[in-house]
Order: C-alpha cells, then sequence, then structure tokens
C-alpha cells in the first residue's frame, strides 16, 4: 500500500493498557492555564524513566470549564491502577497548587473508578482548609497567599491505552522531522489523544531490554538506527538516513486510530519513504493498530 | 398525562398531616393504592388519602398534588424517592426530613420547610416561613444534606443549625440565618440582622446586602473559586437569579463567628 508514493508497512504498533485521568486545569486567564500544564505535564514522556506520561489534549473555553473561566485539559497516564493518586498528588501538588490564580478539576466525572487528590492535597492548608459540596460533589479550599486553591476531592480513572505509535522513515533528517512537524499539526487537538514525547515526536525509539546491561528495561532500536546499519540487523531500507517516531497515548483505541490515520496521510510527503511501527512480536501488548488496515486498506 | 395526581376535594378544614401519602415505596404505586394510604388529621385521627383527595393517574414516579393544601404539614416529609410537585401555597414543615428525590412546591412554604432534610431537592418558587432547612425543636442539627432553593424570600433562622447542604434565598433571608450553624452553606440576596450569629463552620453568602455581627472579622476581598462554581450551579440547575457581576466579582470575607470557633465564613459581594 502506498499513499502519495509513500510505502506503508505491513506491520502493526503494539501498545498497553493503562490507567488514565484527566484533569482539568483552569485559571483566570489562558496563560496561566498553560503555565501550569505545561509544567503538570513537563518530564512526563515515558514511564520508563517519569513514572507517568501525560500531554495536553486541548485547550478549553470558559462554556466548557467547572467554573466558567478559561482552561485546559490535560490527560495524565500510569500503568498500575495504585500508581495515579500518587502521581497526580505529586505533580498537582507542585505544579497546580503553586501556580497563580489556577484550580484543578476531574474531567472524568462518570467514571466509576475514583482515586483521592483534593483530600491529600487539602493537608497544605495546616488545618484550615474548608471544603464545599457542590452538585454531589466535593471540592477542597486551600488557603494560599495569593487567595485559594481549589481541587476537586475525586478524580476519575479509566482504562486506556498507551504506545500508539508510527515510525517516519525518511531520506534525511530534514524530512523526517518535517514529516513528524506536518503529522503533529494535524492530531494536536484531536479528542481523547495525547502526543507525550517532546513536540509529540520521539527521535529514540527503544527496544526491550539490553545487550550489555541486565538492569536496564529499554535501549536504543538499533534495527532503527541508521548509524548502525553497518553493524547490526537493520530494518531500514538502503535510502533511509533518517527516523521518527510519534508515540500516541488515548482514552481508548479507536481515538489512537483515528490519530494514527490522520497523522500517517500528513506524513506521508516529499521526502519520506515509507511508515512503519514498533511492535514487540505482538507478545507484550493487547492493542495492535494496523497500519494498512487504519489506512484503509481492504482486508 | 402520566404520573399520579391528587386532587383536594374540599378545603382543609384542620391541619392535615400529610407524611404518610408518600412514604417509603411510593413511587411504583397506582393510584388505588395511593388512596388507601393513611394520613392524620388531629380531629379526625387516621384517613384514607382517598376520603379527601381523588387519586388518578398512572404511576412513573412522580405525584401532583392540586387543591389549597395551605392546612397540609409536613407535605413530602421524609421523601426520599421520586417527584411530587405541589400547585400551590402548603403548610408548616414540608418535606422535612427529605433524604432523597425532588419536591416543588409551585408557591409558598409555611415555617420549617425542609426541616433537617438530609437529601434531594427542594423548590419553593414562592416564598418560605420561618427555619427553612433548620433544625426540629429540640434537636442539635438542622439540614444535613440536599439542596434547599426558595426563590422569594425566607423568614427568620433559615438554616439554623445546619450541618451540611444548601440553602439558597433568592430574596431576603430573615434575622439570624444561619443561627449557629455547624457547616454548609447559606445564599442570599440579602440577610438580615444577626446573620451567621454562633456559627462554627459553613459559609453565608450575601449577594447583597448584608451587616456581619460585630464578632465577625474583616479577612480580605477575595474571588472563591468555589463560590463560581456554587452559583453557576445555582443559575444553571435551578434558574437561580445570579448577575454576571455577582459570578465574576470580588466579595469580602469576614471570619466568625468568633463567639465560637471563627472557622465559618461570611461572603459579601462588594460592588467595589
Amino acid at each position: 500500500m502506498e499513499i502519495r508514493g509513500v510505502l506503508i508497512e505491513e506491520t502493526f504498533a503494539e501498545a498497553f493498557t493503562m490507567r488514565a485521568a484527566r484533569v482539568i486545569i483552569t485559571a483566570r486567564s489562558p496563560r496561566w492555564a498553560r503555565e501550569s500544564a505545561l509544567k503538570l505535564t513537563g518530564f512526563a514522556t515515558s514511564v520508563i524513566g517519569c513514572k507517568c506520561e501525560a500531554g495536553i489534549e486541548r485547550e478549553l473555553t470558559p462554556d466548557e470549564t467547572p467554573d466558567g473561566r478559561p482552561g485546559i485539559s490535560v490527560l495524565f497516564m500510569v500503568m498500575a491502577k495504585d500508581e495515579l493518586s500518587k502521581r497526580l498528588i505529586e505533580r498537582i501538588g507542585q505544579t497546580v497548587l503553586t501556580c497563580p490564580t489556577t484550580a484543578a478539576f476531574d474531567g472524568l466525572p462518570q467514571a466509576p473508578d475514583r482515586v483521592p487528590v483534593g483530600s491529600a492535597l487539602k493537608f497544605f492548608g495546616d488545618g484550615f482548609q474548608s471544603s464545599k459540596v457542590i452538585g454531589g460533589l466535593r471540592y477542597w479550599r486551600v488557603p494560599v497567599m495569593e487567595g485559594e486553591f481549589t481541587v476537586q476531592e475525586h478524580f476519575g480513572m479509566v482504562k486506556c491505552v498507551g504506545g500508539g505509535n508510527f515510525l517516519i522513515l525518511a531520506r534525511d533528517a530534514d524530512a523526517a522531522l518535517a514529516a513528524a512537524e506536518a503529522a503533529v499539526d494535524r492530531m494536536q487537538g484531536m479528542p481523547s489523544i495525547i502526543m507525550p514525547f517532546p513536540g509529540g515526536v520521539v527521535r529514540s525509539g527503544s527496544k526491550v531490554g539490553s545487550r550489555t546491561s541486565k538492569t536496564m528495561i529499554a535501549s536504543t532500536n538499533d534495527a532503527f538506527c541508521p548509524t548502525l546499519r553497518a553493524v547490526t540487523t537493520s530494518a531500514l531500507p538502503v535510502e533511509v538516513n533518517s527516523v521518527l517516531e510519534i508515540v500516541i497515548n488515548g482514552l481508548d483505541a479507536p481515538s489512537i486510530a483515528a490519530a494514527m490515520k490522520a497523522g500517517i496521510d500528513a506524513a506521508c510527503r516529499e521526502g519520506v519513504v515509507s511508515i512503519s511501527a514498533g511492535n514487540y512480536g505482538g507478545k507484550l501488548g493487547p492493542h495492535h493498530f494496523h497500519l494498512r488496515k487504519i489506512m484503509g486498506e481492504p482486508s | 398525562m402520566s404520573g399520579i395526581r391528587m386532587r383536594l376535594e374540599s378545603e382543609l378544614r384542620d391541619a392535615l398531616d400529610l407524611a404518610g401519602a408518600i412514604a417509603t415505596g411510593w413511587t411504583s404505586l397506582g393510584a388505588d393504592d395511593l388512596a388507601r394510604r393513611l394520613v392524620r388529621s388531629p380531629r379526625l385521627g387516621d384517613v384514607e388519602v382517598g376520603e379527601l383527595f381523588t387519586v388518578s393517574g398512572t404511576a412513573d414516579g412522580t405525584l401532583r398534588l392540586e387543591g389549597d393544601l395551605r392546612r397540609a404539614e409536613r407535605l413530602g416529609a421524609g421523601l426520599a424517592e421520586g417527584t411530587l410537585i405541589v400547585d400551590g401555597d402548603v403548610g408548616r414543615e414540608a418535606g422535612a426530613l427529605m433524604a432523597g428525590g425532588r419536591l416543588e412546591i409551585h408557591g409558598s412554604a409555611g415555617d420549617g420547610v425542609g426541616l433537617a432534610m438530609a437529601g434531594g431537592v427542594l423548590v419553593v418558587t414562592g416564598s418560605a416561613g420561618a427555619g427553612a432547612g433548620a433544625a426540629p425543636a429540640g434537636a442539635k442539627r438542622g439540614m444535613t444534606g440536599g439542596e434547599l432553593i426558595i426563590h422569594g424570600d425566607a423568614g427568620d433562622e433559615a438554616g439554623a443549625r445546619m450541618r451540611r447542604g444548601l440553602v439558597a434565598i433568592a430574596g431576603r433571608a430573615g434575622r439570624a440565618a444561619g443561627l449557629s450553624m455547624i457547616a454548609g452553606t447559606v445564599v442570599a440576596s440579602a440577610f438580615g440582622p444577626d446573620a451567621g450569629l454562633f456559627s462554627k463552620r459553613g459559609s453565608l453568602v450575601a449577594l447583597g446586602p448584608v451587616t456581619p455581627p460585630p464578632s465577625y472579622r474583616l479577612a480580605c476581598t477575595t474571588q472563591p473559586v468555589a463560590l463560581r462554581l456554587l452559583l453557576r450551579r445555582l443559575r444553571a440547575v435551578h434558574g437561580f437569579p445570579v448577575a454576571a457581576a455577582q459570578l465574576e466579582g470580588f466579595y469580602r470575607r469576614y471570619s466568625g463567628d468568633f463567639a465560637e470557633s471563627g472557622k465559618g465564613e461570611l461572603l459579601a459581594w462588594t460592588a467595589a
């Protein structure tokens, strides 16, 4: 299968089940909502080293937020369900509680599983905190120097999918980067997905384990490194000299598939040789995103 | 029309305790079963609903009462499920001890509306007498949950000794609203004297004039986000009159009552 001369390889992306929360950050202005969201989602590219994966889903208008102020929707994901509350408490406590004018609300109110967040952060109030139950939901009011930090007591938790991906195999680094940027621009703001890596793009795709260390759980994906073509079993066509990966996490598999379709379509442009995907032979992750099926090839 | 309809056939000459009409499990009952429920008259003793009301319709979880119910007491008391709609004014203690469901009074309510209610939504489109959402005589606690929305004025001691929940008064609250309140929230467009007196915790929100008791102290002028949440809900869900200036505006925060713990607050909207 080819799209505008770019080969769509007969392969699939392999993804994992994770647990997610959606955090709605509001503030007096879009600027402060964004400042807080950027800090909240900073250093959250991969659970391998960051304990969580997070990203901005989209900006929210005042009529979309609980308190009628400008907001940002953030998706926050971890591997184990008992991790979610810990990570949310750490990060909201350090990046939203601290940020001028912001408040934090649950963006998954229908989720039956709830994890405590505000009920832990309230203790920063040193006994001066108070709460209000509004519409059956409890909100904590923590006094701070600027005024008051408001945070919802519990956040919804749902199963989600992490690790949807595709690889852009290009003739040179400029072409790979331009295609990756086009793909991310197309996918940015699509519902229920995030791209947790810098600018949505990964240059250091990994394989499971390591040749040289028993303790490393991931190391460079040498099969896709152009500089190693001569010394390893390469997966790269001879004309490929640079590869970039787009990683997509989502609240559900269809959202990831929709984003991959849009992103791959945008990435099929001048200088790109083929589109591939990262997988582990289908043995590790339960979610398989077959590239050609996603792109609409008749089966 | 679906639902059950109860029409009072003749004017009540005495008070009538209607609490028994919607005792637990009423929503699945048909008209005939509801007509056999007992209500209490001080003069006649226990009387079947059907002797006083014409009961018709089919069960769907709603019950509409019609007629002159000003002498009907404890209407909807203990309501835990379904929706009760009353066309006209009602007597004292309507919705007392409500635990859930919805009671709409399209008229005014007597004293003690929502007395010690624990859950559900109680809406009065007119005004309410004294002690709305307050505690029964001799009891330590008033409301412990739910929402009591009064679109007119309320009498004295609204929300007295309330523990949780919300009393929202679109008009003016009488004297000593939130008297000795333990927690919860009372919102009003204006408060009479002694609002929040002896309050331990909880919030009084004045969208208009209020004079804090001398045992309250001014803390600051602020814009609490939690108040935005509350006012937006009141406006969106209950059609409560909240102006943009009140939603976006500043509030003077008074702490009190320092005759008690001083952990309560009175938030007074300021146009400045």
